[in-house]
């Protein structure tokens, strides 16, 4: 059986698409063994303006990683995904070895992150692993972060997030979704 | 012997007693000793004039722990505010005029990484094709959800007597996300 699942996301106005070719029905219905569709290809899109990308990685069967959702009978059960986030050297630049700014311009610090959630793309908390990076105007300095969190949940925050003083005295103007 | 005899004799027996006992005391706190008072030396100081005790700013003399600190901030601070901005726009040019050899200054510790200056991500939110499969693959998905979407042809369970009809779907919606997973294509085996 040749299946797809596609997953709108209104915000992007575009299709998240996902498919297998051989998946097993049984003659009694059921779907018979792993019932795993993987993404089609990388998706990408910009977030904070254009200072860095999210990428959500295509499947890839050889080394075992990529965005997948699991399906039953009834359809969607839960997705997991496999992403990066690469940030513009305008914010961040990567340090070799020897935390010293690295020159070449096509170096990015990308940062990668992976989750699984039941409840789509709205309930998204992800812990985000990040390599050391300095800023560019301060090179002397280099940051080294144990752990980041990238919160693109409409549902939940991180346990544990402080706010900062009268973050919600405006609450109105907060548009965190680009339009 | 009269009454007034008789109140008086004890009361002077009272007074001599009294004045025997504290006489044979030592002396109390209260005591003062005689102070000795030790002999003045006169001092040999013959003051100055009253021109040279005092001096006008302008001859007021030179501090010399205040000139040797400043001698030594001067020759150690590479840059104060102004020249610090000056040398960054400096260098901001540099980066602007692609004269990338000269961007690093190795005299400072100050480094401006050029490259930084004009990096931006191009807005974009799509699919990022690696080769013509996955187009072709993304292209055949769309499709079919959107097929499934305009004929309407949902059913609650994908069970083999819904697959005679196809495309067919499921459509499940969480959090305002719709998701469709659609059945393209049937093989029978017996």
């Amino acid at each position: 059986m040749e299946v797809y699942l596609g997953m709108i996301i209104p915000q992007r106005k575009d299709t998240l698409v996902f498919g297998v070719k051989d998946l097993k029905v049984s003659y009694n219905g059921g779907i018979v063994g792993d019932a795993t569709l993987g993404l089609l290809a990388d998706y990408v899109f910009t977030i904070g303006g254009t200072k860095s990308i999210v990428r959500l990685k295509a499947i890839n069967d050889v080394v075992d990683q990529g965005c997948f959702v699991k399906v039953s009978c009834e359809g969607f059960e839960s997705l997991s995904v496999d992403g990066q986030v690469e940030f513009s050297r305008n914010i961040i630049i990567p340090v070799d070895a020897n935390d010293k700014p690295i020159a070449d311009s096509t170096k990015r610090v990308i940062g990668t992150f992976s989750f699984y959630t039941e409840n789509g793309f709205n309930d998204v908390v992800a812990s985000l692993s990040l390599p050391h990076f300095t800023r560019p105007k301060m090179t002397s300095v280099v940051f080294h972060i144990d752990l980041a969190v990238i919160d693109l949940s409409d549902l939940a925050n991180e346990p544990g997030m402080v706010f900062p003083a009268n973050y919600f005295a405006d609450t109105d103007a907060i548009q965190f979704r680009e339009q | 012997m009269n009454t007034f005899q008789q109140h008086i004799f004890p009361l002077l027996i009272c007074l001599i007693a009294s004045v025997s006992l504290f006489a044979n005391n030592p002396t109390d706190s209260l005591t003062l000793e005689e102070i000795q008072s030790l002999p003045i030396e006169p001092i040999e100081f013959e003051a100055p004039p009253l021109s040279d005790r005092f001096v006008t700013t302008s001859e007021k003399p030179v501090d010399n722990r205040r000139q040797t600190l400043l001698n030594n901030l001067k020759n150690n601070i590479s840059f104060d505010l102004p020249n610090l901005d000056l040398l960054v726009n400096e260098q901001l040019k540099k980066a602007q005029d692609n004269d990338k050899a000269s961007i690093i200054n190795p005299s400072s510790n100050i480094i401006i990484d050029d490259f930084a200056v004009n990096d931006q991500f191009t807005h974009m939110s799509g699919y990022d094709f690696k080769n013509d499969q996955e187009v072709t693959k993304v292209k055949k998905a769309k499709k079919l959800i959107n097929s499934i979407i305009a004929t309407g042809n949902f059913v609650k369970n994908i069970v083999t007597n819904d697959l005679i009809s196809l495309p067919v779907g499921v459509k499940t919606t969480i959090n305002n996300v719709q998701i469709i997973f659609g059945v393209n294509a049937v093989e029978l085996h017996p």
